[in-house]
């Protein structure tokens, strides 16, 4: 035996042996990141720090017609003069741009309907430098409603509440602000049937360009329509534009899809009583049945825990299932607080369909819930872009998600800054309680407003209609990222 | 009483004799104990006589007495000292055997030479010499000749005498050590030649004796001992330039001259080509004393005339005859094959020479392995290599190329001044090899990459001196699966590894010494066959392994870092293995001063390289393949990997049953194996503290380590294992030699598909037919973002597993898989999309318009590491984000790979105005984002750094879209325009008149040093990489026969040239014996007298003086 071999051989079948070891499982391959894509929320107000803000407006008419036209409004807090680009968007393809600038701590309106003529029409506004707040307002005949602008595109886009029943009108807009074609895939889902029309598989969205689609000629007199629409190419805004004149709605209202599926959809402002007709759709667009539990929040303990105890909603796969809350005998008549949770992956998405009857006048609005951010982000702080035009009583509602009682501060922002509303300073907000704030101090009227808790919030605003419409109109003020 | 027999024949032995040592009391012994009846005994002793002591007589009468001694007072040289035996010794019935002072004759050789003298019929007869030491060892048994005077030794250096040349035969010469003439055949033909001192005066003698008809035969009967150490002895005289030039000096004289013009031609060529094969077989310096005498033989042309009519009266016999007695062909040639036959080996610190083990096996290995490679790459052949990875077409001008290489602007990139890439040279002048057809060229690269490596396994392996084992680590390294491996996924790097890795090992083992062992040593034990080297030797060595770790580096920076890892595993095993600690040092050293060497000659390329440049971008974490894909090497497109795990168990089996320095092989190729594949895999987990080169190139150590362990086994089965009693030895040797047979297999498969299972389609080519050319768009560039193991250039990390690399419009060409320097522009082009990636704009096209990026690749398939059946996902987020940009567009979504268009994108080269301007002279990016810049207008299409551009331009900004450089001159109207930072770090300027322009890169005149800095050191390390001597000192005096060694000399100064005798002498000098007459010698006529009178014919000189 060759004494020197022993060294050699004894590191050798070591070194093996912890090679073995060591190398027995597989590391796992570690995926790539370039970019954490900024998750699919409710419209946004983004953190400062951006080369430029991008927000895509849903679309107004701009037909030419009396009294039918939109806006948007840019809501600029900070002391900098914003300098923004806002490009119209149109069924042709030639769009209107057009340069803005705004001084600190104003807004400023562009009249869309102005710039351009066509029956819908969208803006998209470049910031550049970041900073404000862009919402729009639709206005027509049978009423108005303001919707924030989104601060992305998506490939996906869903709506759960939609009616073409009794000459009531749907329309789906889509605007695609890219340079290139998006195609894309429409479906549509009743209460119990799922329709792909064959007109709208591979439909077109051509680049810098608005279309829209009326789904009441491909799917009349359907009491509830869900709607997803997936780009097979490309991203775009999906918003619809719902013109009710039957089946017990009136109004008309402009409104952003949701780019996202959910599993929690909020609602701060629900009311039930003799004269709201509230309807909840829910809309399960995936091949896989959910139980969906609604939470009532901010009425009784005991009316709550009797709804409680009542089995979830089942919303088969592919069809959308309406929730009216007039049917639910252990919900006491007022305001309340509602969210919708289910316990699987996000697969749901749900609007709200509010038709309230004044002198025997129906007037409609539709809300889609607020979810929170996919990491679980809840906003502590909102802004209203576009608050009151006039002393308005209950124009926001702020409900606390937190369990703990929390203080909800309003300010404005006017030529001296951004300011307490004087009443507003100090609000005590329950735990787990919904709080109504009267704007009828002038310093609230007709700027921006910043809502401040010291807890996790949602704030649902209701703006009165303008003269020749009635009612409110309800929308989400915009959460800080 | 008469004797009953003739009286024998007088033989005058000659001795020149020359400040003789110790040893000379032998020669002299040997001369007395001659059995020659009839000898005589002359020597002629050379040298200052003052000098010269009386001890010396008085050496030579104390054991000859009867000698005649004759002092010459100079030394003239052999050949003009022996001829003053035709002054001193009369008459021509006689011989004269001349000897040198270093000769020792048996006591019979006198005897036995007259004897075949006359049993032959000859003119000149040698004898057999044997060394001087050892009488066993032969030395020279007379010596063959060709056409252009080159010597054929007949023996073998080292070759023991075992009777095979015992015959007695036909020479063409004998050396001037001992041969007997005849007296009158030397008288006639004028002695030796006066003007050749030393070395090649015996070759012409014999020469013109043929001329004369005489006969040359040796007779091996008679035996003579020869020191033969003149070099040693005369270390002032230039022996190599006096060997060639007396060598051309007895062509030209002696060769007829009808056939001389030819002979020239040939001589002139023969000197080229021995030139050129000098320099990499280290005898450039007996290939330049050949074109030294052959340039020398003008100025002597008037000399050489009067010799050739000198001895155009010796011709009796034709040319053709004579002729008919040289070697065919070239006897250096013959001679080395004949020295193929033997090999030289290391046993105990010294040197042994043996018969080498002929076999077929060599040979019919190689055939298959060379056939195999070929058709494992016949569509590469057949076609062309696919663009895959790096392996990306040649560019189409080597001369381009080359220029591209002497100039200081670096296009790479956003371009930068910074040197280029030695690789560009070296590839630009490797194109001779492929005679400049390009596309032929990567095929050569490739499959000569591989045929490369191979050979580096088979002269690896040269340290078994059996050939089975070589033939096993050619044909397990030519095997491995790391080939296709590295092909098919398209790994340079790799590739470059796998090719210099064995080579390397060789190099190293080669400086410290290492060579083959005697097989007879393994009886001891001999742990390792080290061979103490020169100082010189060792240099040389060493600089021969840092040209080709520069070669390797020029193309592969990654494999520097392989070298020096490899060079510290050679070291610590041969402690491990007991192999000695100054081997070990010497590893180390050697391999540490290659590598140092090889990074220098990169310079100043080299010292632009980062660790990151040299390892390249990092991935986002483990790449998950896993130990059994690393051992197998199973890192690209390959079937039945796994079956090569079998190659590892020869590395334990040789370990077990290797003795000697076949267990010392085993120890390191154990320790390549476990070193390197250890870092492989803790790689593959990445758990290294820092980042190392790809998988590929740690692989190749390993492969070369699998190779030597096969190599190990085979070796000691056949050695140590058989012949032995049965035990368990023979089934593990069997197992080892069975698992060997296993590994190689699948190499079969890369056979079959014949194409190392390279993709067909290749997402580069894809890309080339999709993208619009400089002709449609105009001038532009191509970012590439995504995975870096799909980005098909050099790219720069972005961390996360994501990187991105720019590249100038048109086709990827293989000159782009350098690293580009990069600068601050580069580091904003990365913040840019940055903000790209952090969605803080969604106009990040009006961002990457200033540097000219029209197009944005995210690579998905490249068919190699991503395929159709195996995708590597795409970084998250990074199609959504480049998607979410309003002014990209999406150009082309194939499987391959995805293309965004930048619809803000502006040429690389624009007159900007209006708003354009304005953004271009902005410093922040938050200014510049979504400026409208259409308003760029292309001047100068086609810009390049080569060459001047020329063009009318108008009123605004001239926008280059290069880091800011004021080498780029910019004239208008003859005026230069001062430059200025454009878009905050680019190049630009601000026209204020319209007017003719010219836009020019001015080459910084540092680079043409640096240049020429580089090329002095690639040759210094060349010439010590090469056996070229140069002279480190200088005679330190002058020597009495200086002027006869004068090269560019016609004659001996020193010689009296009308009598033939020294100057000296020719004054008279004290002490003259009389002159010996063999003739007058004895009375009686002798009975060699009547035979000469008999049986040779008298030359018709001698008929009229009769």
């Amino acid at each position: 035996m060759i004494v020197r071999r022993i060294p050699a051989l004894a590191l050798s079948v070591t070194a093996i042996g912890g090679l073995v070891m060591a190398g027995r499982e597989t590391a796992t391959p570690t995926a790539a990141v370039f970019a954490t894509p900024a998750a699919t929320w409710m419209p946004s107000v983004p953190a400062p720090g951006g080369l430029t803000d991008t927000w895509y407006c849903p679309g107004v008419p701009a037909s030419g017609d009396d009294g039918v036209g939109g806006e948007v409004i840019v809501a600029n807090r900070d002391d900098r003069v914003l300098e923004a680009r806002v490009t119209v968007f149109a069924e042709a393809e030639d769009q209107v741009t057009e340069e803005l600038t705004v001084e600190g701590r104003t807004r400023a309106v562009v009249d869309l309907d102005e710039l351009v003529t066509a029956p819908f029409v969208s803006a998209m506004v470049e910031i550049r430098g970041g900073g404000g707040v862009v919402e729009q307002r639709s206005v027509h005949p049978d009423g108005e409603s303001v919707a924030a602008c989104a601060g992305a595109t998506s490939s996906t886009w869903y709506l759960a509440d939609g009616s073409t029943v009794e000459g009531n009108v749907e329309e789906i807009v889509l605007t695609n602000p890219y340079e290139s074609t998006a195609i894309v895939d429409v479906r549509l889902a009743t209460a119990d049937v799922t329709r792909q029309p064959t007109e709208l598989q591979g439909f077109p969205v051509p680049a810098r360009s608005v279309r829209t689609v009326d789904l009441s000629e491909v799917a009349r007199d359907e009491e509830v329509l869900g709607v997803d629409v997936v780009a097979s190419s490309g991203r775009i805004i999906v918003a619809r534009a719902q013109h009710d004149v039957g089946g017990g709605r009136r109004g008309h209202s402009v409104a952003l899809g949701s780019p996202a599926l959910r599993d929690q959809w909020w609602f701060a402002n629900g009311a039930k009583g003799v004269d709201v007709d509230e309807r909840y759709s829910l809309y399960n667009p995936t091949d896989d049945d959910v139980e969906v539990v609604p939470v009532f929040l901010g009425i009784a303990p005991s009316a709550a825990a009797a709804l409680t105890a009542q089995p979830p909603i089942t919303v088969p796969a592919n069809e959308v299932v309406t929730l009216a809350t007039g049917e639910l005998d252990a919900l006491p008549d007022g305001p309340y607080s509602l969210v919708f949770g289910t316990q699987g992956p996000p697969s749901i998405v749900v609007e709200r369909a509010l038709t309230r009857t004044i002198d025997d006048r129906a007037t409609t609005s539709i809300l889609l819930g607020a979810p929170p951010r996919a990491d679980g982000y809840v906003a502590s702080t909102w802004h209203v872009g576009i608050g009151p035009q006039e002393p308005t009583t209950d124009a926001l509602v702020v409900f606390n998600v937190d369990n703990t009682a929390a203080t909800v501060e309003v300010r404005s922002v006017g030529p001296d800054g951004s300011e307490p509303v004087e009443g507003l300073e100090a609000l005590s907000l329950p735990a787990a309680g919904r709080l109504s704030i009267d704007l009828t101090n002038r310093a609230a009227v007709g700027r921006e407003l910043i809502v401040r808790s010291s807890s996790r919030i949602f704030v649902e605003r209701a703006l009165r209609r303008e003269d020749g419409s009635q009612g409110r109109g309800a929308s989400w003020a915009v959460p800080a990222e | 009483m008469e004797p009953d027999v003739p009286i024998a024949p007088p033989v005058v032995a000659v001795v020149v004799v020359h400040r003789p040592d110790t040893w000379f009391a032998d020669t002299l012994d040997a001369l007395a104990d001659q059995d020659y009846p009839n000898l005589d005994t002359l020597f002629l002793v050379t040298g200052d006589p003052d000098v010269e002591s009386d001890g010396l007589r008085a050496m030579i009468l104390d054991r000859l007495p009867s000698a005649y001694v004759r002092e010459l007072g100079t030394n003239p040289g052999f050949g003009p000292a022996a001829n003053e035996v035709v002054r001193l010794v009369e008459g021509e019935s006689g011989f004269f055997c001349f000897c040198h002072d270093d000769v020792a004759l048996e006591p019979d050789a006198v005897r036995l030479l007259v004897e075949e003298m006359y049993r032959s019929n000859a003119g000149i007869v040698g004898p057999k010499l044997v060394s001087w030491d050892d009488a066993g060892l032969l030395q020279h048994v007379g010596l063959g000749l060709d056409r252009f005077g080159e010597v054929d030794p007949i023996t073998e250096p080292g070759e023991y005498d075992q009777e095979q040349h015992d015959a007695v035969r036909d020479v063409f010469a004998l050396p001037s050590a001992c041969l007997l003439v005849r007296a009158d055949l030397f008288r006639e033909l004028g002695g030796f030649d006066p003007a050749v001192d030393f070395h090649g005066e015996d070759i012409d003698l014999c020469w013109r004796a043929h001329l004369n008809g005489a006969r040359v035969v040796v007779a091996p009967a008679a035996v003579a001992r020869h020191r033969e150490r003149l070099e040693l002895r005369r270390p002032d005289v230039d022996h190599r330039v006096l060997r060639a030039r007396h060598r051309m000096r007895s062509v030209a004289t002696l060769t007829a001259g009808a056939r001389l013009p030819l002979r020239a031609l040939e001589i002139v060529l023969l000197t080229v080509a021995e030139l050129a094969v000098g320099l990499f077989s280290g005898r450039f310096a007996e290939a330049w004393a050949s074109l030294r005498a052959v340039v020398g033989l003008l100025p002597r042309a008037p000399s050489l005339l009067a010799r050739r009519r000198a001895v155009r009266r010796l011709r009796q016999v034709p040319e053709a005859e004579v002729q008919d007695l040289q070697n065919r062909g070239s006897a250096r040639l013959t001679s080395y094959r004949r020295a193929r036959d033997t090999e030289t080996y290391v046993d105990d610190g010294a040197q042994v020479r043996r018969w080498r083990e002929r076999s077929l096996g060599s040979p019919m290995a190689w055939i298959v392995v060379i056939l195999a490679i070929l058709a494992a790459s016949r569509t590469f052949i057949d076609t062309r290599v696919p663009a895959v990875g790096e392996l990306l077409p040649l560019p189409d001008s080597p001369r381009q190329l080359l220029g591209d290489y002497a100039s200081s602007w670096s296009p790479g990139g956003l371009g930068v001044t910074s040197p280029n890439p030695t690789g560009w040279a070296v590839l630009s002048l490797v194109s001779v090899a492929w005679l400049f057809r390009m596309g032929l060229g990567l095929t050569v690269l490739v499959v000569g990459s591989i045929l490369l490596g191979a050979a580096g396994a088979w002269r690896l392996a040269g340290v078994y001196p059996s050939t089975r084992a070589r033939v096993t680590a050619l044909v397990v390294y030519a095997a491995m699966p790391l080939v296709p491996g590295v092909i098919s996924t398209g790994r340079s790097s790799a590739l470059v590894a796998y090719a210099s890795a064995p080579w390397f090992v060789h190099l190293v083992r080669s400086a410290a010494g290492v060579g083959t062992a005697d097989p007879a040593a393994a009886d001891i034990d001999l742990v390792d066959g080290v061979l103490p080297l020169t100082a010189r030797e060792r240099i040389r060595r060493i600089s021969v392994a840092g040209l080709a770790v520069a070669v390797s580096v020029a193309f592969a920076p990654a494999v520097l870092a392989m070298f020096v890892g490899v060079a510290v595993v050679l070291a610590l095993t041969t402690v491990v293995a007991w192999a000695g600690w100054r081997t070990a040092a010497w590893m180390l050293i050697a391999g540490i001063a290659a590598c140092g060497i090889g990074w220098v000659l990169n310079l100043p390329w080299s010292a632009t390289l980062s660790w990151d440049d040299v390892v390249g971008p990092t991935l986002a974490g483990a790449p998950g393949r896993g130990l059994a894909d690393v051992a197998s090497m199973s890192i690209g497109e390959a079937e039945l990997e796994v079956l090569a795990l079998a190659l590892y168990v020869p590395v334990i089996v040789a370990l077990t049953l290797a003795r000697a320095w076949r267990l010392t092989w085993a120890i390191r190729a154990a320790g390549l194996v476990l070193g390197f594949g250890a870092l492989a895999v803790l790689q593959d987990r990445d758990a290294l503290p820092v980042r190392l080169p790809e998988v590929g190139v740690l692989l190749a150590p390993v492969a070369v380590g699998l190779a030597i362990a096969a190599a190990s086994t085979v070796a000691a089965f056949g050695s140590d294992v058989r012949g032995r009693g049965f035990g368990w030895r023979q089934p593990l040797g069997l197992i080892g030699c069975a698992a060997v047979a296993i590994g190689v297999f699948p190499c079969l498969l890369s056979v079959v598909d014949g194409a190392w299972f390279t993709p067909r389609t290749t997402m580069t080519s894809l890309l080339d037919a999709q993208l619009p050319s400089v002709d449609e768009v105009g001038d532009h560039r191509v970012m590439f973002v995504g995975d870096p193991r799909l980005v098909p250039v050099p790219s720069t990390d972005l961390g996360d597993g994501v990187s991105m690399a720019v590249v100038g419009a048109g086709p990827l060409m293989f000159d782009q898989r350098w690293s580009p320097p990069s600068g601050d522009a580069d580091d904003v082009l990365a913040a840019t999309v940055e903000q790209i990636a952090a969605s803080t704009t969604q106009r990040g096209g009006s961002l990457l318009a200033p540097f000219g990026i029209r197009y944005v690749v995210v690579p998905l398939i490249d068919g190699a590491v991503s395929t159709a059946a195996e995708p590597v996902p795409p970084p998250d987020g990074l199609l959504e984000a480049f998607g979410d940009q309003l002014d990209l567009v999406l150009a082309f979504a194939p499987p391959n790979y995805t293309v965004f268009e930048n619809r803000s994108a502006i040429p690389t080269v624009a007159l900007l105005t209006g708003e354009a301007a304005e953004a271009n002279r902005s410093t922040s990016v938050s200014q510049r984002v979504g400026a409208d810049l259409s308003a760029a207008a292309p001047v100068f299409d086609g810009l390049d750094a080569r060459s001047a551009a020329a063009g009318d331009v108008d009123v605004g900004t001239v926008h280059l879209a290069v880091p800011f450089d004021d080498r780029w001159q910019f004239d208008v109207g003859g005026d230069e325009v001062p430059s200025r930072a454009g878009f905050g770090v680019l190049t630009a300027y601000d026209v204020e008149a319209a007017g003719e322009a010219t836009l020019d890169y001015r080459s910084s005149t540092s680079r043409t040093a640096w240049l020429a800095v580089q090329v002095a050191l690639w040759l210094l390390v060349a010439v010590a990489a090469s056996r070229i001597a140069v002279p480190t000192r200088l005679r330190s005096t002058r020597i009495d026969d200086e002027t006869l060694i004068d090269l560019d000399a016609d004659a001996p100064a020193a010689i009296d040239t009308t009598t033939g005798v020294p100057a000296a002498q020719s004054a008279g000098h004290v002490g003259l014996p009389p002159p010996i007459s063999p003739t007058t010698r004895h009375d009686e006529p002798s009975w060699v007298d009547e035979l000469l009178a008999d049986d040779v014919p008298a030359s018709a000189d001698e008929q009229e003086r009769t």
